[in-house]
């Protein structure tokens, strides 16, 4: 059985019926990351030994009848900014290239628990911001549909592997998108859940109060399912959300019919990166939408620049917070890029924090204002397709061809979600957002989006086995 | 800081700001830092003067009554 098309429900389904065992799903893994990873750097570390370990464990229990649920014998893989204890565990930094966790993230002690089998660390811009970069001990990822394209950052590594087909589903961290960024680049379905839905305790902070973990996976279901484990209260995470976790699978074949959906025009379409292509998909989404039964219309949300202040002031009056002390003793130890963008921090004053802060609640009653008249809300991902290494994106620019911090500030739910390729071959996608822990919604729209754009049937690029 | 100074003004604030948080900018990255501190002030400004006193910020909290155990 060739394995590597093979979604989290099939795999689960072909574990539960003995015509694949958990130990061959991950020696094909691991097999397609010897294979192919060499020339995409997706991983940093790949734990084979302890791989093969989980998944004969994973088989033994299914065996003698112990079915620990949907993960159960599926091979992840983690952003090297989630705490392994034991595994060396980086942030793609010289700073921290020798750090082994004395114990799990949160994330990662839930997929052991839930019967997962880590395949090993992947590839993030350092510190999930400086990046892409070749002047950290490890390289950047490349972009699978073409390797001299970029990621996009910093979930950089998991997108490489998903789209290449080494896994099919890897955790990300998201402070501006860098969940739904690398996602919308690499044509895959990434989503930030609502900010204190899923543990943030062990992932190294870039930005207390915009971090969030999610999952990058192939499909809608795919992320579906994995956000069912990471999802839930942490008491020892101050900003985790004591709210109950719905099915988020069992809405997924309800369709679009009778929704409301909103749409930010103002947002991408006036903004100077917006390709054409980008701002056509939205509206071809749009339309598919209302064929399906759904009232699609324009919203106004406040000018985007001010999100984008709002979220870059916070993230780098908080970044800086956070390195200050390696900032003034080990300065260039740091990647070029990463130590001028947190350098900025420093510039930061109290009162420009806090006005940031005050923009944010503003930001937040309006989002949720436009999200109280309508279901969700449906934008861009990113304003282009992937660029190249060699026209790198101004990492320092307040320009972004991101769309995505806004909902970083404000705390909702969003997730990107592909709808097709642009005429270089590259991925497109849309971004849709939800009100706060209805991840429900924004799945059940994905999961229409990805069905009725044809995304299914598009071909990911295909690489010798 | 709501308006973006002069671009010598600039620099001075930008040195002082460095020096106050305890940061040597490496010469060969100062002209590329200076022009993305700019970039910043311009976005700072956005927010400069936007609220009055009684626009509170998001972190504003709320205490919960603690029991005696």
């Amino acid at each position: 059985m060739d394995t590597q098309d093979l979604s989290i429900a099939a795999m689960g389904q072909a574990l539960r019926a003995g015509t694949v065992t958990a130990q061959q799903l991950a020696r094909d893994a691991l097999a397609r990351i010897a294979a192919r990873d060499p020339a995409l750097q997706a991983f940093l570390l790949v734990t084979e030994t302890r791989a093969l370990e989980e998944a004969r464990r994973a088989d033994d229990e299914l065996q003698a009848g112990r079915d620990r649920g949907p993960l159960h014998g599926i091979p992840y893989a983690l952003k090297d900014i989630y705490d392994t204890a034991g595994i060396r565990t980086t942030c793609h930094s010289k700073l921290r290239v020798d750090h082994v966790p004395v114990a799990d993230s949160v994330v990662a002690a839930k997929l052991t628990e839930a019967g997962g089998v880590l395949l090993g660390k992947l590839a993030t811009h350092e510190f999930a911001i400086g990046g892409p970069s070749f002047d950290l001990p490890f390289p950047p990822s490349r972009n699978p549909w073409n390797t001299a394209h970029i990621t996009g950052g910093s979930s950089s590594g998991s997108a490489t592997a998903i789209a290449a087909r080494m896994v099919r589903m890897a955790m990300g961290s998201d402070t501006g998108g860098s969940i739904r960024g690398p996602a919308a680049w690499c044509g895959l379905v990434g989503i930030k859940p609502t900010y204190g839905r899923v543990s943030r305790r062990g992932v190294f902070p870039l930005s207390w109060t915009l971090d969030h973990c999610g999952p990058l996976s192939r499909s809608v279901e795919d992320s579906a399912i994995a956000l069912q484990v990471l999802a839930g209260h942490d008491p020892e995470d101050a900003a985790s959300a004591d709210v109950p976790v719905t099915d988020y699978r069992a809405g997924l074949a309800q369709g679009v019919g009778g929704l409301r959906i909103g749409v930010p025009r103002g947002f991408f379409a006036a903004a100077s990166m917006t390709a054409p292509e980008v701002a056509a998909g939205i509206d071809r989404t749009a339309a598919l939408l209302r064929d399906a039964g759904a009232s699609v219309e324009d919203v106004t949300l406040p000018d985007y620049a001010l999100f984008s202040a709002a979220g870059r002031v916070i993230m780098m009056a908080e970044a800086f917070a956070i390195h200050q002390a390696d900032m003034q003793s080990r300065l260039l130890d740091y990647g070029e890029i990463t130590a001028n963008r947190f350098v900025l921090g420093a510039a930061i004053t109290a009162a420009d924090y806090i006005n940031a802060l005050r923009a944010r609640r503003e930001l937040t009653d309006a989002v949720n204002s436009a999200l109280g008249r309508h279901d969700a809300l449906l934008t861009a991902s990113a304003l282009t397709t992937a660029p190249r290494f060699d026209a790198p994106v101004d990492a320092l620019a307040s320009a972004s061809p991101m769309q995505t911090i806004p909902f970083n500030v404000t705390g909702h739910p969003a997730m990107s979600v592909p709808v097709g390729l642009a005429p270089n071959g590259l991925p497109i996608s849309v971004q849709i957002v939800g009100r706060p822990f209805d991840e429900a919604m924004v799945f059940r729209i994905g999961r229409a989006i990805e069905h009725l754009s044809g995304w299914e049937a598009v071909t990911l690029p295909a690489f010798a086995a | 800081m709501p308006d973006t100074p002069p671009s010598e003004a600039l620099a001075a604030e930008f040195d002082c700001l460095m020096a106050r948080a305890g940061i040597t900018v490496p010469e060969a990255r100062r002209k590329t830092v200076l022009a993305a501190y700019a970039d910043l002030r311009g976005q700072i400004a956005l927010l400069h003067g936007r609220y009055g006193a009684a626009a509170e910020p998001s972190n504003v909290f709320r205490l919960s009554p603690v029991e005696r155990q």
